[in-house]
């Protein structure tokens, strides 16, 4: 044992202690470790406990001889250099003893020189004998075939693989004692190795090869010369590996590849891949065709950041280095660069490669999403124009939740009309619309409302603030993602409503009026038809003064009968707007005097002083004649006809810087409080205990009429029992009255 | 046989002549300006056979008056003949309820109101 050179054990076995002390003491001397044993038996048990470079043994010995020992150890076949030490006469022995295998003899007394030569001899022949036992246990063993042939190829040892991994060599069979006699060999590669080999050189070839077994496998083998002491090569060695496994590994890596390959090529969505620097090292197809780079262009180097605007690119680093961190796949929305220059909106997916320590490049795919913004902006804009239109319609809508009443959505309108914050509303049921006693109403319109058949009805809505809207309501149903949702459509109606009353009121005012009318015709067309009547019948019976009478009553009826019907015209034509004015620039004192003039008479019938004052200085009015003097002949006649007999009425025209006052003040009976809003109404006259008053009742109404009609008022002021006083107000001509 | 008082209250002077002598020819007739100047003459004892009222007065109108002789045992069988210038069912149903005995609306014939004056009376 080599590695014990500096401490070499030598077993010393022999019955005299002379020769064991003498042994052991040269041993020492030469560097070795001796140990004794004194008889044959404790020499066996000495090697069976512990291990020994080498023996030396007594040939003869009591009990147990070194023969005993020498067979046990031969037939344990056991390593130890055995040296055999015998005496004089014990040669045939000794020869006994060579020949079991006991390495060399010495003979006592046991020579130093001897001892050293034959025991340094024993050592190192052991330790090649071991060597040489290792290493063709080593090739014996190894799963790897090994052939030794002479130049020839003739084979002079093939370890068991050799069986197991070839029945045949090289595509054909080859014959059991030499490995170029090929039957069968296509490709000439016995040949070809031949040379290889006869030329000194070194043959390497991977083949396929038949087993016997009849299962196709792949061998590699190596073949290499061999010359022993630097001649010229007299054997050649032939390694064999059955690399089926192998190859079949490669196999399905290389189809894997071609299959990821063959796959990315059918994405129509760019994949790539890149190194650590960023650089592209695949693209698929789709990578080609969408971004117009070429193979060429992509094998001198495209950098990953190339294809993203720079906008992006701090971006993409930052991602980038994310991703080396966390190592996660992620998505980002980039601009993505064509070699043109164009660029595409599109979602970048990348996950690392990993690597052994750290990712050792990007891989990623593509995905142009150009079709899926222009969806998401039609669809945006689709949205904003239902919302513009949602909230341009003049009508309230309030939508709500149906299963909670809760209010969702409304537009500007309903904020309007129902006059809530939007805060407010979201916060509202439906049933808080409505005044409590309309709610129910309300509420099951809409639950019997139906997708195709809305709800109608009238009702009244209550806002914010508490006011009361009366509305045109249509309840309706539609169904939004799974929920079922009201709308309501609210139209104020109040404005309608407030119509519809005017025109039924006016109807009812015309109504009153024709039937005023007629009752107003039919009592002076009775007197006349009365009258007439009684005339020709009683014309020969009745006396003169009779027949006068009764000819001037209807006279007065007939003449009451026109005014009436020329008041009623009058009254009808200012009422649907036919009046015509052919207004002028006029001084109303003039009118106002001739009207006093012509009204003078009557006055004087009932001993009534009728005075006119009219201030200075003259002014103008613009305004039609005729209408002006019907105005003073209504007010200023109305006066005398209510002024008992022997009083007063004065009429005074003045102005002040805007406007022109006519005034007509009597000392009459007075207007009773509460009718003093009526006297301007049609048909109206002051009730009279005394005196029956003759008149249309249409005076005073024409004449506000009329003042109305030229910017001006009529006001009237009474006291019972005093009098009463109208004022008329027209506005100035300011030029005229400058001038 | 014995002459009927006739009064007709009427505000207007010459519908009271007219009928004044329409039917002074078959009746002694009475005259009342407004229903204060009737009610003051049967309050003066003035027991008319019948009275003719027109409903559009001032002041006190002809259903007042109506009602007011109607409520008074003293003047209640006295029956009263309502005049209008109004054609109006409701007006006309009005004065039947109130007790009115006929209703005439103008223009009629005088010797219409005379024949159902006469009815009324006999």
């Amino acid at each position: 044992m080599s590695h014990a050179t500096d401490f070499i054990t030598v077993l010393i076995a022999d019955d005299s202690a002379l020769t064991r002390q003498a042994t052991s003491a040269i041993l020492t001397g030469l560097g070795y470790h001796p140990v004794t044993a004194s008889s044959g038996d404790e020499t066996l048990s000495l090697l069976q406990s512990s291990s020994f470079d080498a023996l030396l043994l007594d040939v003869n010995m009591p009990g147990k001889s070194g023969i005993d020992v020498l067979r046990f150890l031969m037939e344990k076949n056991d390593m130890l250099p055995v040296i055999m030490i015998s005496g004089s006469g014990e040669i045939d022995q000794v020869v006994q003893c060579v020949k079991m295998g006991a390495y060399d003899y010495l003979t006592k007394p046991v020579d130093l020189n001897r001892l050293a030569v034959v025991l340094k001899n024993a050592l190192s022949e052991s330790a090649l004998r071991q060597k040489v036992r290792l290493l063709s246990a080593a090739v014996d063993q190894s799963p790897v075939a090994v052939v030794i042939a002479d130049i020839e190829g003739h084979i002079e040892y093939a370890n068991p693989s050799f069986s197991t991994v070839s029945g045949a060599f090289i595509g054909g069979s080859v014959a059991k004692d030499n490995i170029f006699n090929i039957s069968d060999d296509p490709a000439g590669i016995s040949l070809n190795s031949r040379k290889t080999i006869v030329s000194g050189q070194v043959w390497q070839g991977d083949f396929c090869n038949r087993k016997a077994t009849g299962e196709l496998c792949w061998e590699r083998a190596i073949i290499s010369p061999v010359s022993s002491q630097g001649k010229a090569p007299s054997h050649i060695l032939a390694l064999i590996q059955d690399i089926t496994d192998i190859r079949k590994g490669k196999e399905a890596l290389r189809r894997s590849i071609r299959r990821f390959r063959e796959l990315a090529d059918l994405l129509p969505q760019p994949v790539f891949e890149t190194d650590r620097k960023g650089i592209i090292t695949y693209s698929n197809r789709a990578g080609f065709i969408t971004f117009g780079y070429s193979r060429d262009e992509m094998k001198k180097g495209l950098h990953a950041l190339q294809f993203f605007s720079s906008g992006d690119r701090s971006r993409v680093l930052r991602g980038i280095q994310g991703r080396k961190i966390s190592g996660r796949f992620s998505s980002h929305e980039f601009t993505i660069l064509k070699k043109d220059g164009t660029g595409f909106p599109a979602l970048v997916y990348a996950a690392p490669i990993s690597g052994r320590n750290s990712p050792s490049g990007f891989r990623g795919i593509v995905v142009d999403i150009t079709e899926l913004k222009e969806t998401e902006r039609k669809l945006i804009e689709n949205k904003k124009k239902y919302l513009n239109l949602f909230q341009a319609i003049p009508d309230a809508i309030i939508v709500a939740d149906a299963e909670s009443g809760v209010l969702v959505e409304w537009n500007r309108q309903a904020q309007l009309l129902f006059d809530y914050s939007p805060e407010e509303l979201s916060c509202l049921h439906m049933g808080d619309l409505y005044p409590e006693e309309l709610r129910d109403e309300a509420v099951v319109s809409f639950r019997s409302a139906s997708g195709r058949s809305p709800q109608t009805l009238e009702t009244q809505i209550v806002t914010g603030h508490g006011l009361r809207i009366n509305v045109h309501l249509s309840a309706g149903m539609f169904m939004t993602s799974g929920n079922k949702r009201f709308v309501g459509i609210f139209r104020d109606i109040s404005e309608q409503k407030r119509s519809e009353r005017l025109i039924r009121e006016n109807v009812r005012l015309k109504n009153d009026f024709i039937s005023t009318v007629s009752h107003e015709l039919r009592t002076p067309l009775f007197s006349i038809l009365g009258f007439t009547g009684t005339l020709l019948r009683e014309m020969d019976e009745l006396d003169r003064a009779t027949i006068l009478e009764f000819l001037s009553i209807i006279h007065d009826e007939s003449k009451r009968l026109s005014s009436l019907i020329e008041d009623v015209l009058m009254i009808s034509r200012i009422d649907s707007g036919r009046v015509s004015y052919k207004k002028s620039e006029i001084d109303p004192a003039v009118t106002i005097s001739e009207v006093c003039r012509s009204l003078k008479i009557r006055a004087d019938e009932k001993n009534i002083e009728l005075h006119l004052k009219v201030s200075v200085p003259a002014v103008r009015v613009f305004a039609d004649p005729d209408s002006l003097k019907q105005v003073a002949i209504n007010i200023i006649g109305n006066a005398l006809k209510f002024t008992p007999v022997g009083g007063r009425v004065d009429v005074l025209l003045s102005y002040d810087t805007d406007s022109m006052f006519l005034s007509v003040k009597d000392n009459g009976r007075g207007i009773p409080e509460d009718d003093i809003e009526k006297v301007f109404e049609k048909f109206y006259r002051v009730e009279c205990a005394g005196d029956a008053v003759d008149g249309t009742g249409l005076g005073l109404s024409i004449a506000r009429e009329i003042v109305e009609a030229h910017e001006g008022t009529i006001t009237v002021q009474s006291n019972l029992h005093e009098g009463t006083e109208f004022l008329v107000r027209l506005p100035l001509l300011k030029m005229n009255y400058l001038q | 046989m014995k002459q009927h008082t006739i009064l007709i209250v009427d505000d207007s002077a010459n519908i009271r002549r007219l009928l004044a002598h329409s039917l002074g020819r078959k009746f002694i007739v009475l005259t009342a300006e407004d229903a204060v100047s009737a009610l003051t003459l049967l309050e003066k004892g003035d027991r008319p056979d019948l009275i003719v009222v027109d409903i559009a007065m001032p002041g006190m109108d002809g259903f007042s008056l109506t009602a007011l002789i109607k409520s008074n045992p003293d003047y209640s069988r006295i029956p009263v003949v309502m005049l209008t210038a109004k054609d109006s069912s409701e007006d006309r149903q009005q004065g039947l309820m109130l007790g009115a005995a006929d209703y005439m609306t103008k223009p009629f014939n005088l010797d219409d109101l005379a024949e159902r004056i006469e009815h009324l009376l006999c």
